[in-house]
């Protein structure tokens, strides 16, 4: 070989050993994380979907090779604590109801100093969820362990077909003296509910009624029953207590469930159900569903959003020639106090969040899924999902880029209505219980609304007052002064 | 003791048995001693704190009542039912016989998830089919089955009795087939009436099986919790809350590991104080 041709070919060498060099860098530099293997525990079934349909993007941008575990609700919660507390973490990112977020905490990374080291591209624009859901579920004891995965809140939805037909408004107005409006008071939402109570062959718009038709259905079937009680008792106790409602005294979690106020809700509760479909107190999302949307024969409920993304799905009312479905939405019934304030409230459900384990191996991986995951351009596709491009994944929307969402507004137009009651809701939620023993609190409380509710126990305040005898119980066991602590850190306040 | 060359073939299968059965009975009792609760940082031995708890939890307690309760009316009902199917089938149904315990094997064999859906719809306040029957036969009653605390129990003894009379039955026919024919038709040629024959042969023959149906039965029925778990979930209230279902929301909805595990072992207490009571002196009467 001359020394012409032996210069060239090292020459040669050297740019294919810079250029494989550079490419592999800059390979590195798009791939972090090549070669991570990250597991996920999710919820199976739907809610599974989106995290199998990222796997791979994940690996294309990050390198990351996403390991999805599923399991059902009812084993979520075990499998992700221990899963957690194990060195290392056996799941990296975690998927689980805020309501266990305070048994959790312990073991989950805070999430604040990833976020202000993630802004824009990349990042997961947290003020951008609605403030609702970024405190009541993201949020505790001030601090960001979770980002939320599901959006769930709950709205009033009513007929607005029947609302505005001039035969029902001229009747109501004669009956009750005040014109037919959504009700903004449970006052109101009785009169309304026992207005609209009618029996098949009365009239109903000026036409014969082919079936019974009722006022309202709400989903009263145990351990979810006390959903439907809290809507009524957050208003009644902000009213008597001008506007500080709460679960417990945060001096001496003392349980307030059975004070006069909380009496009086359990009762509107029960008269409530009066016009309500019998049997009510065994239904669940199904038959509520059913008899509001697919029946066409009851005027209002208290929901998920679901009935607001399938809007179109609303049957016409059961009479020969009913008028256009019509779905209005807006927040659920509140109480005018005795300063005159009328106080509203809406649940935020302790809805399905993510986490990043404390002990996981690679935290910062597991942060560019996550914030892969929960970021405003990919979040969408879930909450607009079934789409050609996301079969359907069970997700709510909880951004603001959600509910004003262009593309969502297009594909899903029905969805406009929902905007003014997502603005009212951000403003107007309410946390469910988040504390060590929430489900065993709300489940006890359950039990003695629907004990009442049934019949079982003759009077509201004996029904609270075993209920908050359970309370104390639970608290006590727990220890009063770190369930104190835990309660104050649920509203942000510092555990 | 000379070990010898059987001992290391059954040794295997002992081993298996200790890890899978002995273990975790003994680690229950471990646990049932512990405030074990996995909400809370670390256990501390209580001795029998979980014991005396349940013993004074009146929520246990009546659904211990409400098991009985649910017992007494299944087994009864179901063994009545399933003795009379028997001796129908045995005496009057020849040629389709087969046909027949085909058909009643099918309930046995559905899932009880699948029994509670069912339930609902069967039993639903508005569209019920049941009632819907009723109302053919002019019984003005429209009775809310599951969704009623007064009916919800009876509900659950509906669905249990439609899906197990059938097993009852089959146990009671392969006994009542078992019975050689020459006493039977000894008892014929002496002049005894079908009653007498049943009452006096038939009967005392099925005591063996009786005994084993009932026993696995009343065993099963402690244990329902599918049914009601999609069905009522215990309510309306606590109305159909047995004690199986207030043990697993004891352990796997509060997470009191510990109490749930001390709630088992006293229900076995119970079961075994029952079934020793049972074998002892009801079967020997019999």
């Amino acid at each position: 070989m001359s020394v012409r041709r032996l210069l060239t070919v090292i020459a040669c060498s050297i740019i294919i050993a810079l250029l494989a060099s550079s490419s592999f860098n800059w390979a590195l530099a798009q791939k972090p994380y090549e070669g991570v293997r990250i597991t996920v525990l999710v919820h199976s079934g739907h809610q599974a979907v989106p995290w199998y349909k990222y796997a791979k993007y994940i690996k294309e941008r990050y390198g990351i090779e996403l390991v999805v575990v599923e399991a059902p609700p009812e084993e979520l919660f075990t499998k992700a604590l221990l899963g957690i507390r194990s060195k290392p973490a056996k799941y990296d990112i975690i998927q689980f109801n805020s309501a266990f977020v305070a048994d959790l905490a312990p073991y989950l990374l805070p999430l604040d100093d990833y976020i202000i080291k993630t802004p824009g591209e990349g990042g997961v624009a947290f003020g951008d969820i609605l403030p609702c859901f970024r405190e009541y579920q993201d949020m505790w004891g001030g601090k960001i362990y979770a980002l939320t995965i599901d959006g769930d809140i709950f709205f009033l939805y009513y007929r607005a077909d029947l609302f505005e037909n001039p035969i029902e408004r001229k009747a109501f107005k004669a009956k009750y003296g005040h014109d037919l409006e959504p009700p903004k008071t449970w006052g109101e939402f009785l009169e309304i509910a026992e207005f609209f109570t009618r029996k098949k062959g009365e009239k109903l718009c000026g036409q014969t009624l082919q079936r019974d038709f009722y006022g309202a259905a709400f989903q009263l079937k145990p351990p979810r029953v006390f959903y439907w009680y809290l809507f009524v008792y957050w208003p009644y106790i902000a009213a008597a207590t001008k506007g500080e409602p709460h679960y417990f005294d945060p001096k001496t979690m003392k349980p307030l469930i059975n004070t006069e106020a909380a009496i009086k809700a359990l009762e509107v509760l029960k008269k409530a159900t009066k016009y309500m479909p019998p049997g009510v107190l065994g239904w669940e999302w199904d038959e509520t569903f059913t008899a509001f949307m697919k029946e066409g024969c009851v005027a209002m409920t208290i929901h998920w959003p679901d009935e607001g993304k399938r809007a179109p799905e609303l049957a016409p009312l059961p009479i020969p020639n009913p008028p256009k479905p019509k779905l209005g939405v807006t927040l659920p019934p509140g109480v005018i106090g005795p300063d005159g304030k009328l106080y509203r409230y809406t649940m935020i459900d302790a809805a399905w969040v993510a986490g990043i384990a404390k002990n996981s191996a690679h935290p910062d991986a597991a942060w560019a899924v996550l914030s892969f995951i929960c970021s405003p351009r990919w979040d969408l596709e879930r909450v607009m999902a079934p789409t050609d491009f996301m079969p359907d994944t069970g997700h709510d929307p909880y951004r603001y880029s959600h509910i004003y969402s262009p593309r969502f507004l297009t594909l899903k137009p029905w969805f406009k209505v929902m905007i003014k009651a997502y603005e009212e809701a951000a403003l107007h939620g309410f946390p469910l219980l988040k504390m060590p023993g929430a489900y065993e609190y709300l489940e006890k409380l359950a039990t003695y609304v629907h004990a009442y509710l049934s019949g079982q126990i003759p009077d509201a305040k004996g029904a609270l007052d075993k209920a908050t005898a359970e309370w104390e119980k639970i608290t006590n066991r727990f220890g009063r002064e770190s369930q104190r602590r835990a309660y104050l850190a649920m509203w942000g306040l510092g555990a | 003791m000379k070990l010898n060359e059987s001992t290391f073939f059954v040794l295997p299968a002992v081993i298996v048995l200790l890890l899978v059965v002995v273990f975790p009975l003994l680690y229950s009792v471990y646990v049932s001693l512990y405030n074990y609760d996995l909400l809370l940082p670390s256990p501390n031995f209580i001795g029998l704190g979980n014991y005396l708890e349940a013993l004074g939890d009146s929520r246990f307690i009546a659904s211990l009542i409400r098991t009985g309760e649910l017992v007494i009316m299944c087994v009864t009902v179901q063994y009545l039912l399933g003795l009379l199917l028997a001796l129908s089938l045995y005496y009057h149904v020849g040629r389709f016989r087969g046909l027949i315990v085909a058909l009643l094997s099918i309930p046995p064999m559905i899932p009880p998830v699948v029994i509670g859906y069912m339930g609902r719809l069967i039993f639903h306040p508005v569209a019920s089919p049941v009632n819907y029957l009723l109302e053919v036969v002019h019984i003005p009653a429209k009775p809310l089955w599951h969704t009623s605390a007064q009916t919800s129990l009876l509900t659950i003894f509906l669905l249990d009795t439609w899906q197990w009379t059938p097993f009852m039955m089959l146990l009671l026919l392969s006994g009542l087939m078992a019975i050689p024919q020459e006493y039977l038709e000894s008892v014929r040629i002496d002049g005894a009436s079908p009653w007498q024959e049943v009452r006096h042969v038939v009967l005392p023959l099925l005591k063996t099986v009786s005994v084993v149906a009932i026993l696995f039965r009343a065993l099963d029925i402690l244990r329902i919790f599918d049914i009601i778990y999609v069905l009522t979930y215990g309510g309306p209230g606590t109305s159909s809350e047995v004690v199986s279902f207030y043990i697993y929301l004891t352990s796997f909805n509060y997470w009191r590991i510990g109490y749930g595990a001390a709630l088992s072992w006293l229900l076995t207490i119970i079961l075994s104080l029952l079934a020793m009571i049972y074998l002892k002196y009801v079967v020997k009467s019999f």
